[in-house]
C-alpha cells in the first residue's frame, strides 16, 4: 500500500494513476491544472484544394477553430503538415479571435502572407470552447510548397504548452496545394487524403 | 403473510441481483453502455411503474427473403420497469442475439415499447455494439456484459453515444438524446428548434397491446428457469406473430439540400456502406393511416455520384415493408436500397447562412466527408405520411464545393465550415 495520497490505493492503481498524470502534465507542483488546447465541439474531417503554381509563393489559410478546455493560456509552439509531399510546409502561422464569434468573415484562402491577412502574430490563446457562439481563435496557416507538381498533407499537428502541460492537437483538415489554376482535377483530389 | 413477503421479497432480490429481471436497480447499478436506456413520462412528468419492453426485428436478409404471408418471430431483448424518475435501463449481450436479428457490424434494429396500463408508446432506432473500451474491458469478457451506441451519426458530429430515449406517453413524442428533433429542418432547411420539438418528436400512440404482456411474461418465466440471465428470448408465434406484408417500392428519400451558386458548384457521392437513418411508419388499421415510429439505420449496398449540382434536392429511392402483427401495431419499415441519387432532383431555395463565412479563392475546393447531416423530418414519403430521414457525411459520403469563381462560402456553426452540419457557396 501506499500512503500519502489522502486516501489508501494499491500500489497498482497509484502507478497506473501516476503514469496517467504523467502523460498529461508536466508538473509544476499548483493545485489547479493548466487548459489544453482542443477542436470545438463537432469539429470533422474536412479537405481543401487550392491552386498555387509558383514554388515557393506563400498561401493563407484560416477558419481553422480551435480554443481551451478550462480558463488559462495557451502557447502554439508548431504546426507542422502529416505525411507532407511535393515539399508542403507551414511558413508561419497565428491565432486571433475567431471572427465567427463577432458574427464577421473567417479567413479563407488568400494568395499572400498572414499578415497580408490581417493576422499579427499572436500564438497564444485564452479563449475557453463555447460552440454555440463560436467562442474560440482561429488558427491561420500561411503554406507554400516548394516543388514543381502539386504538395499535400494528411492533416495538420499542432503542438503547444500551458503553464503545467504540453501537448499535441491534430487538426483534421487535408490539404492539397494544386500545381495549376484549379483543384477541380483528380491529381488534386483531396478525398483520398482524408480519413476512411 | 410476514414469512411469505420475505419469501417474495428475496426471491425478486435473488433474480434482480442475478440478472433474471431487470429492474430499476440496474440503470443505476450498470456501467455498461445499455442497448436501451432512458426516460418514460406522461405530459412532462415522470412516470413511475410503466412498463417497458425491448424487442428485436430480423435483420435485412431475412426479410428480403421473407415470403409475404409467412410467419415471423420478433426477439425480445428485455422487460423492466420504471424508477420513481421515470427512467428505465435493459442491457443484453451481443453475443446473445442470433445472427438472422444482426445486420452490418452486428447491428440491431430495436424497438421500445413503454405502457401504462391503458396505452402504449413505440419508438425504433437501430443500435451496434461498440468496441469495449480498456475501463470497461474487464467486464466485456462477461458473457452478460455488452456496450452498444447509436448506428445513427450523432447531431453533433461526435462519436456515437448510446440510446437515450425519451418517451411521453401523454403527449405523444419519442426521440433519442443524440438525434434531437429541435435540430431537424423541414423541406426547406430551416431548424424546427426547441419550440417545435414535440410537433417533430410526434409519433404512435395507442391502447394497450398484448405484445407488452407477452414480452413481460415470457421474461418472468424465463425467470424461474435455471440458466443464463439476459438472454435475449424467441416470442412464441402463436402468442405473438408477425406476417411479412407488402412492399412499397421504390419509395423517394430527401436527405439533403445543396445550396451552391453556378460558380460554386456541389456533388455528393455515396459509397457502398454509407449509412441512411430513415423513419417508420406504425399502424393500428391496417396501414389505412400510420404515425411515426421512430427509425431504422440502413446501409447503401452500392455507389453513385453527382456533380455540377445547384440549389437542389438530393434523393435516394427506398424500398419500404409492411410487417403485420396478431398483438400489436404493423410496420412499414425500410429495408434496402432502389436507387442512389435518384432522378428526383428539384429546386431548393437558396439558404444563406450567416453563422461563419470565408472567401474562397477561385479554382479551389472544400470537401467535408465526416459531417452529420441535418435530418429531414418529412424525408421519406412512405404512403400516408412522410417520416424523417438522415445521412451522415460518413467516410463513404462526401459533399464537395468546386469554386470556379471567387465566392463566398458560409455555415450554420458559428465554429467555422469544419463544425457546420449545412453549407452554402454564393457569389462574393
Amino acid at each position: 500500500m501506499v500512503r500519502g495520497w489522502g486516501v489508501r490505493i494499491g500500489l497498482p492503481t497509484a502507478v497506473v494513476a501516476a503514469m496517467g498524470l504523467s502523460l498529461v502534465a508536466c508538473g509544476s507542483g499548483n493545485d489547479a491544472p493548466g487548459p489544453s488546447l482542443v477542436l470545438p465541439e463537432g469539429t470533422r474531417p474536412v479537405g481543401s484544394g487550392l491552386p498555387i503554381s509558383a514554388p515557393n509563393a506563400p498561401l493563407s489559410l484560416g477558419s481553422i477553430a480551435v480554443c481551451l478546455d478550462r480558463p488559462g493560456k495557451v502557447t502554439i509552439d508548431s504546426v507542422r503538415p502529416k505525411d507532407p509531399t511535393g515539399g508542403l510546409t507551414v511558413t508561419d502561422f497565428a491565432l486571433r479571435p475567431n471572427p465567427g464569434w463577432h458574427h464577421h468573415n473567417m479567413l479563407g484562402d488568400q494568395k499572400g502572407t498572414l499578415s497580408d491577412a490581417g493576422f499579427r502574430g499572436v500564438r497564444r490563446t485564452t479563449l475557453v470552447c463555447e460552440a454555440k457562439t463560436g467562442r474560440s481563435s482561429e488558427l491561420g496557416l500561411q503554406v507554400t510548397k516548394t516543388g514543381q507538381g502539386n504538395g499535400t498533407s494528411r492533416s495538420f499537428t499542432i503542438r503547444w504548452h500551458s503553464r503545467d502541460r504540453s501537448g499535441s492537437l491534430t487538426v483534421p483538415f487535408a490539404l492539397v496545394l494544386c500545381a495549376g489554376p484549379t483543384a477541380d482535377t483528380p491529381a488534386c483530389a483531396v478525398g483520398p487524403l482524408m480519413p476512411g | 403473510m410476514k414469512s411469505m413477503a420475505t419469501l417474495v421479497a428475496l426471491t425478486c432480490a435473488a433474480m434482480v441481483g442475478s440478472g433474471l429481471v431487470a429492474g430499476p436497480a440496474d440503470a443505476a447499478s450498470t456501467s455498461l453502455a445499455p442497448i436501451a436506456q432512458g426516460l418514460v413520462q406522461e405530459n412532462g412528468m415522470p412516470l413511475s411503474g410503466a412498463d417497458v419492453v425491448a424487442v428485436a426485428w430480423p435483420n435485412a436478409r431475412v426479410t428480403t427473403a421473407g415470403v409475404e404471408g409467412a410467419s415471423f418471430s420478433l426477439l425480445a431483448l428485455g422487460a423492466t420497469t420504471t424508477a420513481a424518475d421515470g427512467s428505465f435501463s435493459l442491457n443484453v449481450s451481443p453475443a446473445a442475439i442470433p445472427s438472422e436479428y444482426k445486420g452490418r457490424g452486428g447491428r440491431v434494429d430495436v424497438e421500445l415499447i413503454a405502457a401504462n396500463p391503458t396505452r402504449e408508446i413505440r419508438f425504433n432506432y437501430t443500435s451496434a455494439p461498440a468496441p469495449a473500451s480498456p475501463a470497461v474491458s474487464a467486464s466485456a469478457t462477461s458473457p452478460t456484459a455488452g456496450r452498444w451506441a447509436m448506428a445513427a451519426t450523432p447531431q453533433d458530429g461526435s462519436a456515437p453515444s448510446a440510446a437515450y430515449v425519451h418517451l411521453d406517453l401523454g403527449e405523444g413524442t419519442g426521440w433519442d438524446a443524440s438525434n434531437d428533433p429541435a435540430k431537424w429542418v423541414d423541406k426547406a432547411g430551416h431548424p424546427f428548434g426547441v419550440a417545435r420539438r414535440a410537433e417533430a418528436a410526434q409519433i404512435a400512440t395507442s391502447s394497450r397491446s398484448a405484445q407488452v404482456d407477452v414480452t413481460r411474461n415470457a421474461f418472468a418465466t424465463k425467470a424461474g428457469q435455471t440458466g443464463s440471465s439476459r438472454e435475449a428470448l424467441s416470442l412464441v408465434p402463436s402468442l405473438c406473430a408477425y406476417q411479412w406484408g407488402t412492399w412499397h417500392n421504390n419509395r423517394p428519400e430527401h436527405f439533403l439540400n445543396v445550396y451552391a451558386w453556378s460558380g460554386g458548384m456541389g456533388s455528393v457521392t455515396e459509397d457502398t456502406g454509407v449509412d441512411h437513418t430513415m423513419g417508420i411508419g406504425v399502424s393500428t388499421n391496417g396501414f389505412a393511416s400510420m404515425s411515426a415510429g421512430g427509425t431504422s439505420t440502413v446501409s447503401l449496398s452500392s455507389s453513385g455520384s453527382q456533380g455540377g449540382i445547384v440549389d437542389s434536392t438530393v434523393w435516394n429511392r427506398i424500398n419500404y415493408r409492411d410487417h403485420i402483427s396478431n398483438c400489436g401495431a404493423d410496420e412499414r419499415r425500410p429495408v434496402d436500397y432502389y436507387d442512389m441519387l435518384s432522378n428526383d432532383w428539384s429546386y431548393a431555395p437558396h439558404n444563406n447562412f450567416t453563422s461563419s463565412c470565408v472567401t474562397k479563392l477561385a479554382g479551389s475546393t472544400f470537401t467535408t466527408s465526416s459531417a452529420k447531416n441535418s435530418t429531414y423530418s418529412t424525408g421519406v414519403d412512405i404512403g400516408s405520411i412522410s417520416v424523417s430521414a438522415q445521412s451522415g457525411y460518413t467516410a463513404g459520403m462526401h459533399l464537395k464545393f468546386t469554386f470556379s469563381s471567387r465566392s463566398t462560402f458560409c455555415g450554420n456553426s458559428a465554429s467555422g465550415p469544419a463544425q457546420s452540419s449545412q453549407l452554402d457557396s454564393r457569389a462574393g
